[in-house]
């Protein structure tokens, strides 16, 4: 029972690093925030910015949200599939 | 012949129903997750409605610092917990999960220690202190459920349930952990920050 993992081609020590990547950003933006409140004139133009910009880095790396648009992809492929069994009968 | 064309049919369905199931159980999390956005955007709007960019001193901003870093590395173990088990290393994954659940637990006390000091800095009936026992406390509510259905993806694959073709469980409930995360990364601003 073969599930579909869209980024399985990825090599698992790569999909490592890219997590301490995007944690290393996202620790480094949460200091920016907190620099912004205590230093900033106007700390919204700073925390604001910040803050999507970490919700923006879980959705992609952490959460896959791409995989919504990747059913297209894989209805394609089962299409295809479907096409190449038709195809041997 | 009409007998092996059943088959390779039936086969070919056999195939397909799993990757079929798994696109509907994202789909339908996101859903989920979706609907719990508007909660939440519901709370944190009203916070900037009634008060604007008005911020308690009062709150510990430091320990406010110091459990956003822990839930982000959390995040950071429960999306390691998730890729050991797509790889099928069973060891790491119990021990990123179970690692997840002990920081969700740190947060959740460095939370309880937060409300304890505010209860004294918001009489009942302040407005501020509505809104973030309110927020801080639905926020929690999901932080706990989300730190048993890891305990329990942790608890069910101790024996190797879970393996890298099958764990939609895992993937759903580190998706739910990281919804947690990004919930907190606007939270954490809006009450703390902001001034």
């Amino acid at each position: 029972m073969a599930l579909v993992k869209p980024h399985h081609h990825i090599h698992r020590r790569q999909r490592f690093i890219i997590g301490g990547l995007v944690f290393a950003a996202l620790v480094i933006l949460t200091l920016i925030e907190w620099a912004g409140a205590v230093y900033a004139t106007k700390p919204m133009l700073v925390i604001g910015p910040a803050a999507l910009a970490k919700a923006a880095l879980i959705l992609a790396f952490f959460m896959h949200v791409r995989e919504l648009w990747a059913v297209d992809e894989l209805a394609e492929a089962d299409h295809d599939l479907a096409g190449d069994e038709g195809g041997d009968d | 012949m009409a007998i092996a064309a059943d088959h390779a049919h039936g086969a070919m369905h056999d195939d397909l129903a799993p990757r079929v199931r798994l696109q509907t159980n994202r789909f339908g999390l996101w859903l989920f997750i979706a609907s719990e956005s508007f909660l939440f955007a519901a709370v944190i709007a009203a916070r900037f409605y009634l008060l604007g960019f008005e911020t308690a001193e009062e709150l510990n901003q430091t320990l406010g610092l110091g459990i956003t870093m822990i839930l982000l590395v959390s995040s950071l173990t429960a999306y390691l917990a998730e890729e050991s088990i797509a790889t099928n290393d069973q060891k790491k994954f119990l021990r990123f999960t179970w690692l997840t659940v002990l920081l969700a637990i740190v947060f959740v006390g460095g939370v309880a220690y937060e409300w304890s000091e505010a209860f004294s800095h918001f009489p009942p009936g302040d407005l501020y202190g509505t809104l973030f026992f309110t927020t801080t406390g639905l926020h929690a509510f999901h932080v706990i459920t989300g730190a048993l259905a890891l305990a329990a993806v942790g608890w069910v694959g101790r024996d190797g349930r879970w393996n890298d073709e099958d764990h939609w469980p895992v993937e759903g409930v580190v998706k739910y952990w990281h919804f947690v995360d990004v919930v907190w990364v606007f939270i954490f601003p809006t009450l703390y920050l902001l001034q």
